[in-house]
């Protein structure tokens, strides 16, 4: 079964192998539910609004934010702080964590439950597992950042994550929509493919961050592998993509 | 003395270089290259532990110049939509490539009833989808015989030592893993300034090649060639280019290539970030992945979900 919610401002979507599974849906939609109430920066109630706005102690932090934090730090230190949910003003921003974190716990939900065929895909970031309704693995393809329509690249994750983090195309116009005055330096879209989605959407925000560079910081990194695409429509594989490629 | 001291380097990376290929884990191209010096600027962040052992991802001068990949260059205009690719659609029939795989020929032969969940796009352009491996000749032994499988210990005879053989990716395997070879250095991005609004972005690492070293005494500038190294499966050569008195550059000049095996290995040590055209795909996929979409874009990938929902 599938079914697709728009949730944390974004379409989310899970398809679970059989078609039992309704009442298992409906619990991952209400994980991320959740996720989205204790750390959306738009919701006024939210935890992560509470810490900003200095109304929450450390102390009194849940174990969901702690974790979330530590992570977030983890990832600024492995990245030379190229990922950094700090802002200027000193609030946090936490989105480009919590997304792969959020995935990762609803794929834990769906396996816990005994299925083993299930993806889950929120904006972009899949966390899948086992085969799809063909028999086949589960094919995830790379939008191209130039025409929302069409499909670059091929990959076969089996059971690996796959997370993109990109600028927006309007026109003749890029722009990354956290500085939409900078001029655009380097990558236009970078897909990562890591052990998990976790891993891959965190290394996607961090690596991204680094420009044209950040696929040289995946190529190096072991267990990640990447596709980026820079704003003339040249794209560049680190080693052992291909292996994921279909075809290749 | 200095030119001892060069030369004495560029020994010492031609033998890490020999060692650094019996350590070798496939997917970590690596040169075993002791010079490029830690690109960690000091009194920056805390000097972690770097996330496993990265290698040192050599710059892309190093891989084009002597892997001999030419990157291709093609781009493809930033209105997409129209494309060159896109005029043979209306005017020749699909054509279908000697490298094109067979779900593409089945694609252009007839059109398909059956409604996938991937996009509506491709179905519009069959023929674009040759083999995405479009930097045409540039890797000329990319053949299905060396179709690279992660662990190269099939190949050969007995009397060969088995190259490193690792495990099989693990997805489970966090990516802080086993510890380096002692000679391969992290190459570490440049840790980030403190935030200011940014009036330009940040220098690229690789421009450090060229002022790595800093610690080192002054070299003579000039190309100095390190002796040919038995590697077992043939002869390392490494040159040291030297510029403004640093090492700017090392080049690998000769590598073990008389036999597949040896080729096969060393095409996965020596650095390989390929680049390709970006080309659109036929292939049918479950699911699609790509920077968030939002304002009028947000409705029309919303779309595309919804209908992927529906189908």
């Amino acid at each position: 079964m599938r079914a697709t919610r728009i949730l944390m401002g974004m379409p989310i979507t899970v398809e679970i192998g059989g078609t039992r599974y309704g009442a298992l849906a409906e619990q991952v939609f209400a994980h991320f539910e959740s996720v989205d109430r204790r750390f959306s920066p738009f919701r006024a109630d939210s935890e992560v609004a509470a810490i900003n706005a200095g109304r929450l102690a450390e102390a009194e932090q849940s174990a969901e934010m702690r974790a979330v934090l530590a992570l977030a730090e983890r990832t600024r230190r492995e990245s030379g702080g190229y990922f950094d949910i700090r802002r200027a003003d000193g609030t946090i921003d936490p989105s480009g964590i919590v997304k792969g974190w959020a995935i990762l716990g609803a794929a834990a939900i769906i396996s816990r439950s005994g299925a083993r065929d299930y993806y889950v895909d929120a904006g972009g970031d899949v966390q899948s597992s086992g085969l799809n309704g063909d028999g086949s693995p589960w094919r995830v393809g790379i939008r191209n950042p130039f025409d929302p329509g069409e499909i670059v690249k091929v990959l076969e994750p089996r059971g690996r994550g796959i997370a993109t983090s990109g600028t927006y195309v309007r026109g003749e116009h890029i722009y990354d929509p956290h500085a939409p005055a900078r001029p655009p330096a380097g990558l236009v879209s970078l897909t990562v493919l890591g052990p998990d989605v976790l891993e891959a959407d965190r290394f996607a925000t961090a690596a991204f961050a680094m420009g044209a560079d950040g696929i040289e910081f995946i190529e190096a990194m072991p267990g990640l592998e990447g596709y980026a695409i820079d704003r003339h429509g040249e794209a560049t594989l680190t080693s052992g993509l291909e292996e994921h490629c279909v075809p290749c | 003395m200095r030119k001892a001291a060069l030369s004495l380097v560029v020994v010492a990376a031609s033998g890490a270089y020999v060692w650094s290929q019996w350590d070798q884990r496939p997917g970590e191209p690596d040169l075993g290259l002791a010079l490029a010096s830690d690109d960690v600027e000091t009194g920056s962040v805390d000097p972690v532990d770097p996330p496993a052992p990265p290698d040192a991802p050599q710059p892309a001068t190093i891989a084009e110049a002597h892997v001999g990949v030419s990157p291709a260059k093609d781009s493809i205009a930033v209105s997409a939509p129209s494309e060159p690719a896109h005029s043979p659609a209306q005017s020749d029939p699909p054509q279908v490539t000697d490298e094109a795989p067979p779900a593409l020929s089945v694609i252009s032969e007839t059109p398909r009833d059956d409604d996938p969940p991937a996009p509506p796009a491709p179905r519009s352009m069959p023929e674009l989808a040759s083999s995405p491996v479009t930097t045409a000749a540039s890797e000329p032994l990319e053949t299905a015989s060396l179709a690279p499988p992660r662990e190269p210990a099939q190949t050969a005879d007995a009397t060969e030592p088995a190259p490193a053989a690792p495990p099989a990716p693990d997805p489970a395997t966090p990516t802080a893993a086993e510890p380096a070879p002692p000679v391969i250095l992290a190459r570490q991005p440049r840790p980030r300034p403190n935030y200011v609004p940014p009036p330009a972005p940040p220098t690229p690492p690789t421009a450090t090649v060229a002022t790595a070293g800093t610690t080192g005494a002054r070299l003579a500038d000039g190309r100095y060639d390190g002796p040919a190294i038995n590697a077992y499966y043939g002869f390392v050569q490494t040159e040291a280019v030297v510029a403004d008195g640093r090492l700017a550059d090392v080049r690998v000049l000769n590598y073990p290539k008389s036999r597949l095996a040896s080729v096969f290995i060393n095409r996965r040590a020596l650095p390989r970030l390929r680049k390709e055209a970006i080309r659109a795909q036929a292939s049918r996929v479950d699911v699609v992945s790509g920077a968030t979409l939002t304002s009028e874009a947000f409705v029309r990938s919303l779309d595309d979900a919804l209908q992927q929902a529906r189908s």
